[in-house]
């Protein structure tokens, strides 16, 4: 391979978990999350001769992964669909990544857990646009600027369309808030 | 300003980009309204359990699949280009062929005189088909030729 390969495929190596998990939130599920993975990465490589030098490079590809991520679901309708049911079922029986380390007792256990599929449930039903933003700021934490660089749209958008998701993931999550 | 009003302002809130003169009017409100309290109760307590939902490991072996995917893309990219210049330099070769090819032809002087027959010279100059009679294997050809260039020869 040349030496633009190695340092990109050395850039994805670095940075493959925050990729990952910004690929997992946006999608719901890990087939879904290579996919997008695979497609975002491509495209990526592709026009990594335009990548500066100290750009970060997990914003980079987070931007080329949520746009990927709308256009299927844009061009895709049963996406959404297919996405819900193979979520709950393929990924359900994976043990989470991160499940607390300090030995909690089982109740709250239990009650995390079932919070925990009842959000995933909830952001799936979101729309896309609803979910990105949510993704992006909520649960990546980037601010309202960042997220709209992410999304190419004004700060006003990303504020108006995450106080839309909010009220529509509250109404489904009521009874654990 | 109601409560539903209010609701995008708190949200905004939650997330402390309001200006201080939204933050002091917001406050205000929500110290009468019951509501709205619970409304920014319930944002955050929203926020802060979204960022607690866990992400399972990837399939196994995803990692080696997209960087051998990247890496047969690269290749492919570089044999690509390999193979998209290749029709300029054959373009360019058979160029110099055939501008060798005429340069040597434009060049080099007709010698059909010196390794024909004498006689062909002067049926040439009559008649081009009279010059494929007389190069003919047909015997009858031949007599059609030699009546042909007597003829010419009783004109000259």
């Amino acid at each position: 391979m040349n030496g633009k390969a190695d340092e990109f495929e050395q850039l994805v190596r670095l940075n493959r978990e925050n990729l990952y998990r910004i690929a997992y939130r946006l999608t719901g599920n890990r087939d879904d999350a290579e996919d997008l993975l695979m497609e975002a990465l491509t495209e990526a490589w592709e026009s990594f001769r335009h990548f500066q030098k100290g750009t970060d490079f997990v914003r980079w590809v987070a931007t080329i992964m949520t746009h990927t991520f709308l256009d299927w679901r844009r061009k895709n309708s049963h996406y959404e669909l297919v996405s819900l049911d193979e979520t709950n079922e393929s990924d359900e029986n994976e043990e989470p990544m991160d499940l607390p380390e300090d030995a909690e007792d089982p109740e709250t256990v239990a009650v995390k857990r079932a919070f925990w599929k009842a959000a995933n449930k909830a952001l799936d039903e979101l729309p896309s646009e609803f979910r990105a933003v949510v993704v992006l700021v909520d649960m990546e934490g980037l601010s309202y600027e960042e997220a709209s660089k992410i999304l190419k749209c004004p700060v006003g958008t990303v504020r108006s369309r995450l106080h839309r998701a909010r009220l529509l993931l509250r109404e489904k999550l009521k009874e654990w808030l | 300003m109601s409560c539903e009003q209010w609701s995008e302002q708190i949200s905004a809130w939650v997330d402390g980009v309001l200006s201080e003169v939204e933050k002091a009017a917001l406050e205000a409100h929500m110290r009468t309204c019951n509501a709205c309290r619970q409304t920014a109760n319930e944002l955050m307590e929203l926020k802060r359990g979204l960022r607690t939902v866990p992400v399972p490991p990837p399939r196994h072996g995803m990692w080696e699949r997209l960087l051998r995917h990247i890496r047969w893309q690269a290749q492919r990219k570089r044999f690509v280009t390999v193979k998209s210049l290749l029709p300029l330099w054959l373009g360019a070769a058979a160029s110099v062929v055939l501008l060798s090819s005429a340069i040597l032809l434009l060049t080099q002087k007709p010698k059909v005189s010196q390794t024909v027959n004498p006689q062909i010279n002067v049926l040439a100059s009559y008649h081009a088909d009279t010059v494929s009679l007389a190069l003919s294997d047909n015997p009858i050809c031949h007599l059609v030729a030699s009546a042909e260039l007597s003829e010419a020869e009783s004109h000259e």
